[in-house]
């Protein structure tokens, strides 16, 4: 049987050898190198008073949510620098959180193996859910609607739920080390899970099944994203790189490191055409790539403790990273 | 008892320490006598410190070695001294690296961070301890306390501890003195990286452990390898596409949208995160009347970008119903609609999206083929949540290869993009920016927005198409009408969702009565017998849909009216309710109504009825909203009655099977 396995994985690698008829570097020559980008800290939100651990944008551009350890939620609107919402979370080991599509929720969730739920629409913000079944702590959460989230566990399995009862319509279990981190694709059919067995995974929502395993990573996968088109990902790991594969073509089709790079990459985020990755490391400093190229367009410093969350709000008007050092910037 | 650490701070489930190996290479490459960095001995007061090195010289080697500038050198020369491979002489307590002649040393390999034992509590309190001895008093505050809090929970070892503390300080004492003095220093720097005093930030903080061990072997059992052949059998058999072909897809889309990315283009007016200056958001309002110019250009990249877009939907509505094809989108919708919404109304909403597209004489027939018109029937006998998928998904593919084409060509389209805004870019002087700065102001609350909107919606249901984009992508079906406005969507008396369907009054679908738990209370509901009305949002669909299909049939204008719609006793708060069991509803003015806000009584729906009156144009044609045609049927003409034939599900009755619908 050994034998068996290992003559059909002799297959895929040569039917992929087969299929890579050219790499990114030959196919993106005609295109023009991006140019080096110098963004600017536009703001500084402070309020927080531990690590922060995770931030989403909204899709209205303009508030975004925040997780830190010192056990609250803060909802921002960024751009005059106000909090506008506070919530206080029942334990404050929380390692992401989410917002919803329609603004109406925000979820949290972390090492108490939990995802909360909350309605941000009630004048004093009230739990909607308890999702309660994960075994290990929460590592990520998307909402796909009002009705529905995603979350990937450190117990190596990934749920979705339906919040209105509060149960897990489907599992996805493939992972044999913890999940990181997840990432919805555009048309919300599939979703992306990369895990501490340096995996990233394809899922299809529907049927539950993984369908594509990408292998490349030496470390663990702690960041993974969708690029716009849908058709590949990125993935962010502690082996201090990060790749891109492609879907159609399973495989990897380039790498973005560098040899001065140290630090394990903790969080990714795209620009709205895809063109430019902003990582962020654990040299706190969140480092800007040429997707198509391969190479380091920028840099943001500016933070005093490792960079733990990143992220492109729907417009891809700025950039925000959210730090150790309890605050958040956004950079334009 | 012994307290063990169970924890392994080595590297078996922290592998981020991974790149510690690299440092160390890096850190070897350094030592190196012939090509590493210089050093020199050192005289430190009294003591020579031999192989001592400067940070100068240190971040001159780094740059040279990686060919970077001396920031991103000294950045990487810090990150050293953080992970404590190589420490500073003086001022040891900061582990940063200062690019002038200060006095770094490396650390001897049994101190380096990645080694295999984990850095225990024990050891620091012998550590401790020890220097205790050597001066009484010597600890710096933090370390007393720290000292104070393991004596307290090291109690029953602590003889233990002081033993080995006086064992090792014995044993320095016979050591040479500058041999001594360079323990002391490494050991000191240790302790500073792994007990770092309070405020500084520790390059060994690394948050939580994981849970499963990466470097557990599997049991390779024969299941284990079945399930790996099951997976690669499946992996060679999916369709691999060629890299040329797909790799050039991901650099047609990036260059595609370059123009529109904020990072690369400046984008007009102004970027509002640099000139605070919010004219762009505001000129990108999701159903603002007329678009820019960059938005209407997405709208032609993909057929999913003009769809996702509101005002490109509601732009394409407008072809479509010049067209007389609007179904097809209505039918998308309705799916959408169904995928994302609520689950009590599920059942009530596919129903609904059979008799209105799918059905045989249906009034808004969608041209599906015989093969995916079966799938889907024999479907919603059992309806789910993507029971409609592969009807949408084929209606989507015939609008995206077929109407999308035509729309991009047509007068509407052709006159959206004459109007669309350029807005001329910016030019803000310092003092304006300084100004914009100053009257920042936070935007308003998305949900207030919608509110707004779905108030100005109200008003101009009667003239123009509604927008019931608001229905679809995101929310749970919000009543987007301001009709609602004053009723409460909490709780409702009877279960959501057991509503009997208006065109079923003679013969309710088995769905209906399945779920139905007091089908004969609920279908008492009306003194005319008349059936009651499913939910709000399908009857502003059907004023969307009647505003489409408008002439040639001849038109009549009627009222409909929400008192007669509630005095039918269709229980609207629980239809609200299971519509939008997460949106509160605004009341009056805007403001939320809070989640759990008690029924209101009864009398309130009918003071409400008199509040709002929507003047709906519905072809008498269209019976899918019999409310309104069981209103008028005395006013509609007869010939409209033709079509107010039953439309049964075909799997309601056996007997009926063949020729209902």
């Amino acid at each position: 049987m050994k034998k068996e396995a290992e003559a059909l994985k002799t297959q895929i690698e040569a039917a992929r050898k087969a299929a890579c008829d050219t790499d990114m570097a030959s196919a993106a020559s005609g295109v023009a190198p991006a140019p080096r980008v110098q963004l600017k800290t536009r703001r500084t939100l402070k309020g927080h008073l531990a690590k922060i651990y995770a931030m989403h944008w909204s899709t209205d551009n303009k508030l975004m949510v925040s997780a830190s350890q010192d056990g609250k939620l803060l909802i921002w609107d960024s751009h005059s620098g106000n909090k506008v919402n506070a919530v206080p979370l029942k334990s404050s080991w929380v390692m992401t959180c989410a917002y919803a599509p329609s603004g109406n929720l925000v979820a949290s969730g972390g090492l108490d193996n939990m995802c909360t739920v909350y309605n941000l629409k009630t004048p004093v913000i009230k739990t909607v859910k308890e999702l309660d079944a994960h075994t290990g702590y929460l590592s990520c959460a998307r909402f796909l609607s009002d009705t529905e989230i995603l979350t990937s566990s450190g117990d190596t399995t990934c749920a979705l739920w339906d919040l209105e009862t509060g149960k897990q319509k489907t599992v996805f279990l493939n992972h044999v080390g913890d999940c990181m981190c997840l990432a919805l694709s555009p048309d919300m059919n599939s979703f992306v899970s990369g895990a501490c067995d340096s995996l990233a995974k394809l899922w299809d929502i529907r049927d539950g099944q993984c369908k594509q395993t990408f292998q490349g990573h030496t470390s663990d996968i702690n960041a993974i994203s969708f690029y716009p088109s849908g058709n590949a990902i990125i993935t962010g790991s502690d082996d201090c790189t990060c790749k891109m594969y492609d879907l159609r073509a399973d495989q990897e089709v380039i790498g973005y490191q560098d040899a001065a790079l140290n630090s394990g990459v903790t969080s990714l985020a795209l620009s709205v055409s895809g063109r430019l990755v902003f990582a962020g490391y654990d040299d706190f400093n969140c480092n800007i790539w040429d997707s198509l190229k391969g190479e380091k367009v920028g840099v943001l410093s500016g933070h005093d403790n490792r960079v733990s969350c990143t992220g492109v709000p729907v417009d891809g008007m700025c950039v925000c990273t959210g730090s150790w050092d309890s605050f958040l910037k956004i950079w334009n | 008892m012994t307290i063990r650490n169970v924890r392994d701070h080595g590297q078996r489930y922290r592998p981020r320490m991974a790149c510690l190996k690299k440092v160390e290479n890096v850190v070897l490459e350094m030592q190196d006598p012939k090509t590493g960095v210089k050093s020199q001995t050192q005289r430190l007061v009294i003591t020579t410190i031999p192989h001592a090195i400067t940070g100068e010289d240190i971040v001159a080697w780094i740059a040279n070695r990686f060919k970077i500038d001396a920031m991103e050198a000294r950045a990487m020369g810090t990150m050293m001294v953080a992970f404590g491979y190589i420490y500073p002489l003086q001022d040891h307590k900061r582990l940063i690296l200062k690019p002038d002649t200060s006095l770094y040393r490396f650390q001897t390999p049994y101190f380096w961070p990645a080694q295999q034992w984990p850095v225990e509590d024990t050891d620091y309190a012998i550590y401790l301890a020890k220097r205790n001895i050597r001066k009484k008093g010597m600890l710096e505050l933090y370390e007393q306390e720290q000292y104070n809090n393991l004596y307290k929970w090291m109690n029953h070892k602590w003889d233990f501890i002081v033993m080995q503390a006086k064992e090792q300080y014995r044993a320095g004492k016979e050591r040479k003195k500058p041999d001594r003095v360079v323990f002391d220093c490494q050991e000191r720097a240790y302790w500073v990286v792994h007990r770092p005093p309070p405020g500084t930030v520790s390059a060994m903080d690394y948050g939580h452990d994981r849970m499963v061990d990466p470097n557990l072997k599997e049991n390779k059992t024969p299941d284990y390898y079945r399930r790996i052949i099951m997976f690669t059998q499946q992996c060679i058999m999916r369709p691999r596409v060629k890299s040329s072909v797909s790799i050039g897809a991901l650099v047609k889309c990036t260059t595609t949208y370059k123009e529109h990315d904020p990072f690369l283009n400046a984008c007009l007016p102004s970027n509002p995160w640099l000139t605070d200056d919010v004219t762009y958001w505001n000129l990108n309002m999701p159903n603002v009347e007329t678009p820019t110019k960059m938005r209407v250009e997405r709208w032609t990249f993909s057929f999913g970008e003009l769809l996702m877009d509101p005002r490109g939907r509601a732009d394409f509505r407008l072809f479509l119903k010049k067209e007389f094809s609007g179904e097809n989108l209505a039918f998308w919708e309705g799916c959408e609609d169904l995928k994302w919404g609520a689950a009590e109304t599920m059942k009530e909403k596919a129903q609904q999206i059979y008799k209105t597209f799918l059905a045989r004489g249906a009034p808004r027939w969608i041209n599906i083929d015989g093969k995916t018109m079966d799938i889907t029937v024999k479907g919603l006998a059992h309806p789910h949540r993507y029971v409609l998928d592969a009807a949408q998904t084929h209606i989507y593919m015939l609008m995206k290869k077929d109407s999308y084409g035509r729309y991009l060509k047509s007068p509407v389209f052709k006159e959206t993009q004459r109007k669309a805004i350029a807005p001329e870019p910016h030019r803000f002087s310092d003092a304006q920016l300084e100004q914009n700065a100053k009257r920042r102001r936070p935007s308003l609350s998305p949900i207030i927005l919608r509110q707004q909107e779905e108030e100005q919606k109200a008003k101009l249901a009667a003239s123009g198409p509604v927008d019931i984009t608001q229905l679809c992508r995101f929310t749970a079906p919000v009543p987007h009408l301001a009709v609602y406005t004053g009723i409460c969507e909490a709780q409702s008396t009877a279960s959501p969702g057991l509503m009997t369907l208006p065109n079923s009054a003679a013969c309710p679908s088995p769905i209906s009565v399945a779920i139905d738990s007091t089908p004969a209370s609920e279908r008492r509901f009306d003194g005319n017998g008349g059936p009651s009305s499913s939910h709000f949002p399908s009857i502003a669909e059907a004023s969307v849909s009647e505003e489409e299909n408008q002439p040639p049939a001849p038109k009549s204008r009627m009222a409909l009216s929400l008192s007669r719609l509630l005095r039918r006793g269709c229980n609207a708060p629980s239809v609200f309710a299971s519509l939008s069991p997460k949106c509160g509803v605004a009341s009056g003015g805007g403001k939320v109504q809070p989640l759990g806000v008690e029924p209101l009584a009864q009398p309130q729906p009918r003071r409400i009825a008199n509040f709002f009156q929507i003047k709906v144009d519905i072809p008498p044609e269209c019976r899918i909203y019999p409310i309104d045609s069981e209103d008028e049927e005395d006013d509609s003409p007869d010939t409209a009655r033709g079509g107010v034939k039953e439309i049964i599900c075909p799997w309601e009755t056996v007997t009926k099977q063949d020729g209902a619908g």
